[in-house]
Parts: structure tokens; C-alpha cells; sequence
């Protein structure tokens, strides 16, 4: 039981992590796209 | 645990993560389409009556059903388009991004790759479970006996399935998709709107010169409508680098070009916009071509001090190329004692200018000095006309007027034609209007990435070795490590209702030709 709690609590540390290492990664992206301070709005369809 | 509890287990947690999966994909759907992408949920209520069907049937088709549904699901939305289509491509493309393997796309808000992220992660459980559940459902199920297993062959139909529309849709979204020996090169202006004239002559000259040209290689013209705010611009850049996959883009209008221009710096393909704001070539993947706004000035006011003019009262739309012009035309005057007496700028919305035509007559200037776009343009030029003022001048714009009637004996600088294409142009498209601001430049740079491509040179790296070209719009000249190609406009007169080159402008040879030429290449 204890071992399944460590695997579901990596689990949450990875997906975490990945959450949090894409926001720099995608708005360092966005920011070469469109000029400061503004977001990307959707809809968009392509 | 029974093993018809084990079965019960997992049915519950196949059909959490499928549902989890769903739920993530229609918020990353709701950056696409809006609201009606959480319609999506509903197949998780589709999902749970197939599995409570079964409990109460133990039907097969209930159980093939929701194991066909599931396998599109996290095929589809989970591993092709969460994990490949979004995981991956985030940090694929930003930890290798010369690997050239990972799936591209546009810029897309935070929100969207998190729950792409959060798709992929929930979709590999609903794998996981979803055969759980299937090895326990084949195990207990009457036909296949005591003896079957989870290697019974059942149970490779969806796993098939998921492998091969996941290699199917990676494939799809990679470049050896189109890889086929068409060289595709966009073109995005807008053929609708104010600016429509241009846009069309725009079209129709890179037609002409690609039909013009004989090739080893074969090309395909894919035409992207900027339309008339950034956001179809964007739609329409977007659609032709991430879908068609064009391999370098010819544009025009300054307005368009400032939104092309990111796309073509972070994808790495040329961009040669017909676009007069410099900041727009950056000598690396973006060149303008098209005389810049202090060309346009210096021959402007050589023809209005030819003609003796001293003062100027300036009429001008709000908008960035004219903006250019505008603030050109200031610095050249000041440098040339040509002196400004009024100045006023209107909105594209504008359509009553009487007060600022009179405000401008109380000035008395020698010249008044219009630029703006349809249907503004014509409008000021019937009330301009109505007020008696004929001594009127332009930078381009009168070029592009529906009525140039309104506009009889004014005069204004435009790019210099070739007249041979003029006719050809003409012949070949006696519909569509010759609009020398666009065309030459046009065929001109359709034809420097006709040239490139052929050469068998990267085709960005030949393009920023061209400093010189001589095409339909004379010679154009760049200085190395600049993104402006440099040429110089000449001089246009309205006289009986059509528009021509000057002669008496040209015949007293200021050189305007050759000097900027030379400036250039210096």
C-alpha cells in the first residue's frame, strides 16, 4: 500500500513538473510571436 | 480479488482515464472551437451506458463497442495529438529543435499544451486499464473458455488499431508527408477589403512570372488571404506554413507583413514582403522590396520643388505604410524648404473631410498632398474636387483610386514599370487593374525565389546573398546584412482619366534611377 502511495505521488511530481517546465518553454514561444504582454487567443483553427 | 471483481476494477479505471481524457481534450479543444468543444464530454455518457449495457447483458458487442470507442480516443486525441501533437512537440522542438522530427505548429496559449500534456499522461492509464479490462473480460468470457488468456488474439484488434492510427497520424504530421518534389511558396495578401486592388494585381503578377518562367523544378503558388485584421492574417500565415508547407513566402502590404514576419523567422524560410515599413526586413529571413518610405520622400519632393511648390498642406489616412510616408516626407521637406503649412491625419472610417479641406485652404499651401485608401481616397478626392483644389499629389495612393477622374491632372510617385510587362500583364489579365505600387515588385520577387530554388543554393542563404537584381521594376539593390531592397519610384501623371509615367520628370533626368541604385550598392 505504502509502495503504491510513492508511485502515485511520483506520478504526481512528473506530470507537475512537466506542467510547470512547458510554461517558460511555451511563453518564451509565444513571446517571439506576438508583441509583449500579449497573450495567445484562441479561436484559432490552424 | 474474485475475478469478477478484478474485471469490475478495472472497467472502473478504464473508464475513469478515458473520461479524464476526454475531459482534457475538449478543454484543449475549447482554445479551438470554443463552448461547443465541451459537447465532446459526451462520449464519456456513451462510454458508461456501453458499460452498463454489458454489466447487465454481458452482450460482446457492448464490450467491442466501448473497446473500439476507446481505442479512437486515446489513439486520437490522446497519443497522436496530446502526446505527439503537443507533449512532444513543447519539448521536442525547444530541446532539439534542429532534429527537424517533431511536429510543428503555431503558437498556441499555455492552457492549450497543458491540457495536451494532461491528455497524453491521462491517456497512457486509459491504455493501461483499457487492457486490463479486456484481458479480464476475454478471461471470463463464456465462448473463450477457462483456458483463454490474455494473449488471446481479441485482444490485438484494438491494439492494432491504436498502433497503427498512431503511426498513421504521426506520419501525417510529418514532413515526409509532403515531401514530394513540388516546391511550394505562399503568397498572402489581402484580395478583399481596401486594400483589395492590390492584393489582386498581387496575385495575378506572381502568376504571370511563375507561367513566365521556364524551370527544371516544378513550384505551386498556394495563396493565402490575409484578409483584414491581424487575426486572418495570422490564420492565414499559420495555414500555409503549418499545413501546406510552403518553403518560402512572397507578401504584401506593410500590415500583413509585420504579422508574417515571426512565422517566417521561427520556421526559417525566406520572406519577401512588397511591404514599405523597413523595420519588416531584418536581412535574415524577412527583405522588403519595395521603394522605402525615404525613396518615396526624396522623389516626391524633387518633383514638388521641380514644380516650383514651396508650402504643402498634408490629408493622410492613419495607417502604418502611410504613417511611413508621412514622416519621410516631413524630414525631406525640412531638409529641402519645402514647408509644411498643415498637416492632418483621419481615420480609415472618415467620409466628411470639408472642414479639414478648409482648414488646409486657410493655409494656402502649393500643393496638397493626399494618401489613403479606398473608399476614404475617393471621397476626399470628390470633396477636394467640389472645394475647387486641383493642385493635388500623392505617394502611391492615386494609384490604387477607383475614380481617377476625381483626380485629373494631379501627380503622384509610383514605382517604376517595365512597360513590356505592363503589356504583357495587360494581355494576359485585362480584368485586372495594373497597379504598378505592387506588380513589378511582385514578379520581381517571385522571381529572385524562382531563381534561388533553381540555383540549388538552401534558399535562404541565396537570398541573402542577392544585392542586386534587375527585373520589371528596374534595378533593385540591397546593401549586405540589410533586409530592404532599394529601388526608386518615378514620377505619374492623371491626364484624360488614365495614369502614365511622367516624361517631363524623366526627361529632365534627375538621375533618381540610378543614384539610389548606386547609394545602395555603396
Amino acid at each position: 500500500m505504502r509502495r503504491d502511495r510513492l508511485e502515485w505521488v511520483a506520478l504526481a511530481v512528473l506530470v507537475l513538473s512537466l506542467l510547470a517546465r512547458a510554461y517558460p518553454i511555451v511563453q518564451a514561444r509565444n513571446r517571439a510571436f506576438y508583441p509583449a504582454g500579449s497573450e495567445v487567443a484562441g479561436p484559432f483553427m490552424h | 480479488m474474485s475475478p469478477e471483481q478484478k474485471r469490475h476494477a478495472s472497467a472502473r479505471l478504464s473508464f475513469a482515464s478515458l473520461t479524464l481524457t476526454i475531459a482534457f481534450t475538449s478543454l484543449r479543444h475549447l482554445f479551438r472551437f470554443g463552448p461547443p468543444a465541451l459537447l465532446f464530454n459526451l462520449i464519456s455518457v456513451v462510454l458508461l451506458l456501453l458499460l452498463l449495457w454489458y454489466r447487465s447483458t454481458r452482450r460482446a458487442l457492448a464490450v467491442w463497442t466501448y473497446a473500439l470507442l476507446g481505442a479512437w480516443i486515446v489513439t486520437g486525441f490522446g497519443l497522436v495529438d496530446g502526446l505527439w501533437k503537443g507533449t512532444l512537440a513543447v519539448y521536442g522542438n525547444y530541446f532539439f529543435p534542429h532534429w527537424g522530427v517533431f511536429y510543428r505548429s503555431a503558437p498556441r496559449p499555455y492552457g492549450f499544451e497543458a491540457a495536451g500534456i494532461l491528455t497524453s499522461v491521462a491517456s497512457f492509464f486509459a491504455l493501461y486499464h483499457g487492457c486490463r479490462f479486456l484481458q479480464a473480460t476475454l478471461e471470463n468470457a463464456p465462448a473463450a473458455g477457462p483456458t483463454a488468456t490474455c494473449r488471446s488474439p481479441l485482444l490485438y484488434i484494438p491494439l492494432a488499431i491504436i498502433v497503427a492510427g498512431t503511426g498513421l497520424g504521426v506520419w501525417r504530421g510529418s514532413p515526409a508527408a509532403v515531401a514530394d518534389d513540388v516546391i511550394r511558396i505562399g503568397v498572402i495578401v489581402p484580395t478583399r477589403g481596401p486594400a483589395a486592388p492590390l492584393g489582386q494585381a498581387f496575385v495575378r503578377a506572381v502568376e504571370l512570372a511563375k507561367e513566365e518562367r521556364t524551370t527544371r523544378r516544378r513550384y505551386e503558388l498556394v495563396i493565402g488571404e490575409s484578409g483584414t485584421t491581424p487575426q486572418e492574417t495570422r490564420a492565414a500565415i499559420e495555414g500555409l506554413i503549418y499545413d501546406k508547407r510552403v518553403r518560402a513566402v512572397v507578401g504584401g502590404i506593410s500590415l500583413s507583413g509585420q504579422v508574417v514576419k515571426p512565422y517566417t523567422t521561427a520556421e526559417g524560410i525566406p520572406h519577401l514582403c512588397v511591404c514599405s515599413v523597413r523595420t519588416i526586413g531584418d536581412g535574415v529571413f524577412n527583405f522588403t522590396n519595395i521603394p522605402l518610405p525615404e525613396d518615396e520622400a526624396i522623389g516626391w519632393v524633387n518633383e514638388a520643388r521641380r514644380r516650383g511648390a514651396r508650402t504643402v498642406a498634408i490629408l493622410a489616412q492613419e495607417y502604418p505604410s502611410i504613417d511611413g510616408h508621412i514622416e519621410a516626407l516631413a524630414r525631406e521637406a525640412a531638409t529641402s524648404g519645402l514647408r509644411i503649412v498643415y498637416k492632418q491625419r483621419f481615420p480609415a472610417s472618415s467620409s466628411d473631410f470639408r472642414i479639414m479641406i478648409d482648414e488646409a485652404r486657410q493655409a494656402n499651401p502649393d500643393i496638397y498632398m493626399v494618401e489613403a485608401f479606398n473608399p476614404a481616397l475617393d471621397l476626399l478626392g470628390q470633396q477636394l474636387r467640389l472645394a475647387g483644389v486641383r493642385n493635388v499629389a500623392s505617394i502611391v495612393a492615386l494609384a490604387i483610386s477607383d475614380r481617377p477622374d476625381l483626380f485629373e491632372g494631379a501627380w503622384y510617385t509610383d514605382s517604376y514599370v517595365d512597360e513590356r510587362l505592363q503589356a504583357r500583364f495587360e494581355a494576359r489579365y485585362p480584368d485586372t487593374r495594373f497597379v504598378a505600387h505592387m506588380i513589378p515588385y511582385a514578379y520581381d520577387s517571385l522571381n529572385i525565389l524562382l531563381d534561388g530554388f533553381e540555383s540549388g543554393t538552401p534558399i535562404a542563404d541565396y537570398v541573402r546573398g542577392v544585392t542586386r537584381h534587375q527585373g520589371a521594376a528596374g534595378i533593385i539593390t540591397r546593401t549586405p546584412g540589410t533586409g530592404n531592397f532599394r529601388s526608386s519610384p518615378a514620377v505619374w501623371v492623371i491626364a484624360d482619366g488614365k495614369r502614365r509615367i511622367s516624361r517631363d520628370s524623366s526627361e529632365e533626368g534627375d538621375g533618381l534611377l540610378p543614384q539610389l541604385a548606386q547609394r545602395a550598392e555603396r
